[in-house]
């Protein structure tokens, strides 16, 4: 059968650079870098505790079985997790790029389906580039701001990475050999050794469809191609990682949404928080022990204070890391007439009116820990009205819109 | 089976197992809210990419490899940096973010763009440097 012309003829395929050398090497940088990302994006999903109550987004019981207990320690647990999720996914858009230009041949193979393995595969590699693009366009945007989606972010990504982490878990299984005879037959690093004048096509691959049967010359060498690449994962991780690592790298991010030292996620304004809220009638609702107790400011204020620097994560990935001060959970659940060994949970409301993260529940161990406490000061200052005044949650470790600001009540849940 | 299949009973094996957890995913945002858009998104995802994106890239590539022969590294190398820069960041470049995070935060994205067009000079400023010592050792 003679293929039609364009792309589908091996000639209209030119430059001598492609091959399953290429293609491997590449490849296996982007599944280390993927494989971080796909690791910790299912971390943060765990570390959101959807199986307590309110805190699911995707919906309870509709997604995979692989949650536990969110530990509090190292208190920068989900600082760490949530900051190589959007950093390296932001490093590893060139290696995407690279990767799929150096197999695009592979996508005007002729005949489209040569058999029913083929078609199979070119199913699966379908749902693969699929899927990769759009967790990547997704995440990046919605650490961005950007909402045009029409569509629940969280529900997308997460359905969207049980697609791509099966299509790659299936790719890489197939690609094993060929990746494998690939560095047998050229070496691992031994065609980055060549400089442009020795640069030349790899010897021809038979089955892959990946090396050019009418090459250029070249114009640049294999390792010319990963200094490029893997520069442009350089840069784009500096315009981006300061949100992150904070300090004096942060006015370095200079492509990065969050910019400032101690941002606000959600403005009162925003929330709809009045000040008639917040005012001399602000009262704390403490329920699940054997009374329910009302506590004003000032009766917050009269119990030990406790105070430690800790950091906030949010799961666009920047973090800001803060003193505060404020009354432990544990002390709380006592307040409330509750032996705090005894706590399993706590559900935390917020004034706020409405919102997906008007409230969020706590394990049992993220309300014992002892640098869990309800917030009334900052850096020795009284909370301001966007940092969640009067109170607000602060949990080492936990996600950082699970720290539930301007707190109306906390519904302690015990095992009995 | 090789002949028929082509392939390894392995390789059916494999798609067998792997294959029914990316159909239950799908299941799920099928059966979920605004899934006619995601369908669209994935489906433009990678229609976008290789039929769009990718032919665009290599096209323009091709005009700066007429264009600049054995110089063309010293334009596409930064011009291909600062489109990756454009693109990865257009939601704070461009601003499409901003009505979002200005409602949300109360702040603006301010001099992203301008420090985009800096670094992009920055970048050509770096590759005619670097040309103009390569000329300048080879003569």
């Amino acid at each position: 059968m003679i293929p039609p012309p364009g792309p589908f003829r091996p000639t209209f395929w030119r430059s001598p650079l492609r091959g399953p050398w290429l293609t491997s090497a590449l490849g296996s940088v982007l599944l280390v870098l993927v494989s971080i990302v796909i690791v910790t994006g299912f971390l943060s999903h765990v570390a959101y505790e959807p199986n307590l109550r309110g805190n699911a987004i995707v919906p309870a019981g509709a997604d995979l079985p692989l949650l536990f207990s969110w530990p509090t320690a190292p208190t920068y647990l989900y600082a760490v997790t949530q900051g190589l999720h959007v950093n390296v996914g932001i490093a590893a858009v060139p290696l995407l790029l690279a990767k799929l230009w150096s197999v695009i041949p592979r996508l005007f193979a002729f005949p489209p389906i040569a058999s029913p393995a083929h078609g199979l595969e070119r199913l699966s590699v379908a749902l693969l580039v699929s899927s990769a693009v759009f967790e990547f366009v997704t995440g990046i945007m919605n650490a961005q701001y950007w909402y045009a989606f029409g569509f629940n972010f969280v529900v997308a990504h997460y359905y969207g990475a049980v697609v791509f982490t099966a299509a790659l878990a299936l790719h890489v299984t197939l690609k094993t050999p060929v990746i494998l005879r690939a560095y047998r037959e050229r070496g691992w690093l031994r065609p980055l050794r060549d400089d442009l004048a020795h640069t030349t096509p790899e010897p021809g691959d038979e089955h892959g469809g990946l090396v050019a049967e009418d090459p250029d010359p070249p114009t640049i060498s294999r390792r010319g191609l990963f200094a490029f690449v893997g520069g442009a994962s350089a840069l784009l991780l500096v315009a981006n990682v300061g949100q992150t690592i904070g300090g004096p790298l942060r006015s370095l991010a200079f492509l990065a949404p969050r910019r400032e030292d101690f941002p606000v996620n959600r403005t009162a304004r925003r929330a709809e928080i009045t000040p008639a809220m917040v005012g001399a009638a602000y009262r704390l609702r403490l329920t699940g022990g054997p009374a329910d107790v009302a506590l004003a400011r000032a009766d917050l204020l009269a119990l030990p204070q406790h105070t430690a620097r800790l950091p906030i994560a949010c799961v666009e990935g920047w973090t800001t890391t803060q003193e505060w001060t404020g009354v432990r959970l544990s002390e709380l659940a006592a307040a409330a007439g509750l032996d705090a060994a005894a706590v399993t949970g706590a559900y935390v409301r917020s004034l706020q009116p409405r919102g997906v993260l008007s409230k969020a529940s706590l394990n049992g161990d993220q309300v014992r820990d002892a640098d869990s406490m309800l917030a009334l000061k900052v850096n020795g200052a009284d909370l301001p009205l966007d940092h969640g005044f009067p109170a607000r949650i602060i949990v080492p470790a936990l996600p950082g819109v699970h720290n539930t600001k301007w707190v109306a009540s906390i519904d302690f849940g015990t095992a009995a | 089976m090789r002949r028929r299949y082509g392939a390894s009973p392995l390789h059916l094996i494999a798609h067998l197992v792997l294959l029914p957890l990316c159909a239950w995913a799908l299941l799920e945002i099928l059966g979920g809210r605004s899934a006619s858009r995601i369908v669209v998104w994935l489906v433009a995802a990678v229609v976008l990419h290789d039929l769009v994106l990718l032919p665009l890239y290599a096209g323009a590539d091709r005009v700066l490899r007429a264009g600049l022969g054995g110089a063309v590294n010293y334009v596409r190398i930064p011009a291909a940096l600062s489109l990756l820069m454009l693109g990865v960041f257009w939601a704070t470049i461009a601003e499409t973010g901003e009505g979002a995070y200005r409602a949300t935060s109360g702040q603006t994205f301010d001099g992203h763009a301008e420090r985009w067009l800096l670094a992009t000079a920055a970048l050509f400023a770096g590759s005619g440097l670097a040309y103009l010592l390569r000329r300048g050792s080879r003569s």
